[in-house]
């Protein structure tokens, strides 16, 4: 039977080429170390990747929420210095993943064990991914309200259909992969930080400029003048945090340490922290013109421009959005490869589009977001702050990479059943403490000296220092160091 | 074997392969976070603490 031998001997062919075809995919899409000759990003690259993941238009709602509790040298000060220097400290770990080509979900197993890194995944995808569902809606009520100034009557179903567009568009450029991702950035990029310039431009020249300089919010309502400045740096803080889950998926592509880390401090701190700076001015021109303080750019830039230039710098914004999540559905794409090795990328990113979809069907997104802003940010700097101590002073820069990918025979991240308790330990008591110097619900300061170092600040402070403490014991360090007769990179 | 295993296999020798080629001596690892970086940056974290205590004053 030479047919049915040759069909079958193709058919093995075929597969073996798909399972292979798989694998080096993983390297760029999955869990694979990224070697040196793989290495895709300079400096230049990755600054744009990141800027691009940044440049959003909840960049504009926080800024015309900071400029309801500051002044607008306040303002400038918390965004560039706090977003600054909490990324500069942070992120420091994202050349781990330089180093060795891995995500820091990969080094994480040796923080919280296998199984604990699964739990920890799944936490952060499900309370960070409705920034995704924000970020449609934004583009929704955007293009609605543009729409509306033209005259153009649309149906009621309209918002939804735009916001599942912005999902399913930012999917489809993340589904092509890194280079349409690359490509994307490289145009749109440049673009958007002119249109930005373009805003602040507006907004001083329709505005004097003293009006904005001298802003100042009427912040009577607080018994200390110096609460809203604190609040205002832990929004700065808080805001920049949230990007912890998914800071070390560019930078495995980066091809120097150095240029992996700045791109994500400058990317995000920078041109991030300048389209908030953008959104502040808007909102303080849009008060100065209309007597309210508006954050949608469609109705500023409509208000205070020509309608031409609203159209063409909201189409730049719309497409921003996009890029926001074409980048964001990589990034925990990826992310989540690290926990689920067997699926595949492109049927991770099309599970969080769905989860996204679903969180725009319905409809509440906005309403709630400040709970899920309010859980997250309590986890995310214990998070931070166990990678960053474990990295520089329990591991001191070493992981033992076989153990940490788990393969046969290589056990030390094992712990407990697949969970460090210790790990688990300290990231419950970080979010503890967050919540012990401020309740962020009710806006209660519990301990005024602790909120002067902001309650994500002591939380990062708090939890690494409680974990370096801990790993100083001798039976925990066993515990912890397990790993250290496997080191060899 | 099914596909699974067989993609489970082979993605451990893929990974042990990449380890073995890094722990090779002649690797070239990314370069290394330097001495003048860690300066960089200690200045730039000493700045935005400096300016961020001194916006407190600016009330």
């Amino acid at each position: 039977m030479p047919d049915t031998d040759n069909s079958r001997g193709v058919s093995a062919m075929k597969e073996n080429v798909s399972v292979n075809e798989q694998i080096e995919k993983e390297a760029l899409f999955g869990i694979l170390p990224v070697l040196g000759k793989e290495k895709l990003y300079g400096f230049p690259d990755a600054v744009l990747i990141l800027s691009g993941y940044c440049i959003a238009t909840w960049s504009y709602t926080q800024g015309s929420y900071l400029a309801t509790l500051v002044g607008f040298k306040q303002l400038l000060i918390g965004a560039f210095a706090g977003a600054i220097l909490m990324l500069a400290i942070y992120q420091l770990p994202v050349i781990l993943s330089v180093r060795y080509g891995i995500d820091i979900w990969i080094w994480l197993k040796a923080v919280f064990g296998h199984k604990g890194v699964t739990i920890m995944t799944v936490v952060i995808i499900l309370i960070n991914f409705p920034w995704y569902a924000v970020c449609a809606d934004l583009f929704a009520s955007s293009m609605g309200n543009l729409a509306v100034l033209f005259g153009v009557a649309v149906p009621d179903f309209t918002p939804l259909v735009l916001r599942l567009l912005c999902v399913a568009a930012g999917t489809a450029v993340a589904y092509k992969g890194v280079g349409a991702i690359t490509h994307t950035t490289r145009i749109l990029v440049p673009l958007l930080l002119a249109l930005g310039g373009l805003v602040v431009f507006i907004g001083f020249t329709k505005v004097p400029f003293e009006v904005i300089w001298n802003y100042k919010p009427n912040v009577s309502g607080y018994s200390d003048s110096i609460i809203p400045y604190i609040i205002s740096i832990e929004a700065n803080f808080a805001f920049v945090i949230t990007l912890v889950g998914g800071m070390g998926e560019v930078p495995r592509l980066a091809k120097k340490e150095n240029a992996g880390f700045w791109a994500g401090v400058i990317g995000q701190g920078v041109s991030g922290s300048f389209f908030v700076v953008v959104g502040a001015v808007m909102a303080i021109a849009m008060q100065y013109v209309t007597g309210e303080m508006i954050d949608d750019p469609t109705l500023m830039l409509a208000a205070l421009s020509v309608p031409a230039l609203a159209l063409s710098s909201l189409l730049l914004v719309a497409f921003a959005n996009i890029g926001t999540q074409a980048v964001g559905s990589y990034i925990y794409g990826v992310m989540l490869k690290s926990s689920f090795k067997r699926a595949d990328y492109r049927t991770l990113i099309i599970i969080l589009a769905l989860y996204a979809g679903l969180l725009c069907v319905w409809g509440k997104i906005v309403e709630y977001f400040g709970s899920f802003l309010t859980i997250s940010a309590c986890i995310y700097a214990p998070l931070a702050a166990l990678l960053f101590t474990d990295f520089f002073f329990v591991r001191k820069q070493k992981l033992a990479l076989r153990s940490a990918f788990g393969l046969n025979g290589y056990n030390a991240y094992n712990y407990t059943r697949g969970i460090n308790w210790i790990g688990i330990l300290c990231a419950a008591a970080g979010v503890a403490m967050s919540l012990l110097v401020y309740d962020p619900v009710t806006g209660e300061i519990h301990n005024m000296t602790l909120f002067r170092l902001t309650p994500t600040g002591f939380s990062f402070l708090g939890t690494g220092l409680l974990y370096l403490l801990l790993s100083l014991v001798p039976p925990v360090r066993k515990y912890l160091l397990a790993d250290r007769a496997e080191i060899t990179v | 074997m099914p596909k699974s295993n067989e993609y489970d296999k082979k993605l451990a020798e893929e990974i042990e392969k990449r380890i073995s080629e890094m722990e090779s001596g002649d690797y070239k690892f990314p370069k290394r976070f330097g001495k003048r970086d860690y300066i960089v940056l200690a200045a730039v974290c000493a700045v935005c603490l400096i300016l961020i205590i001194a916006g407190g004053c600016l009330q």
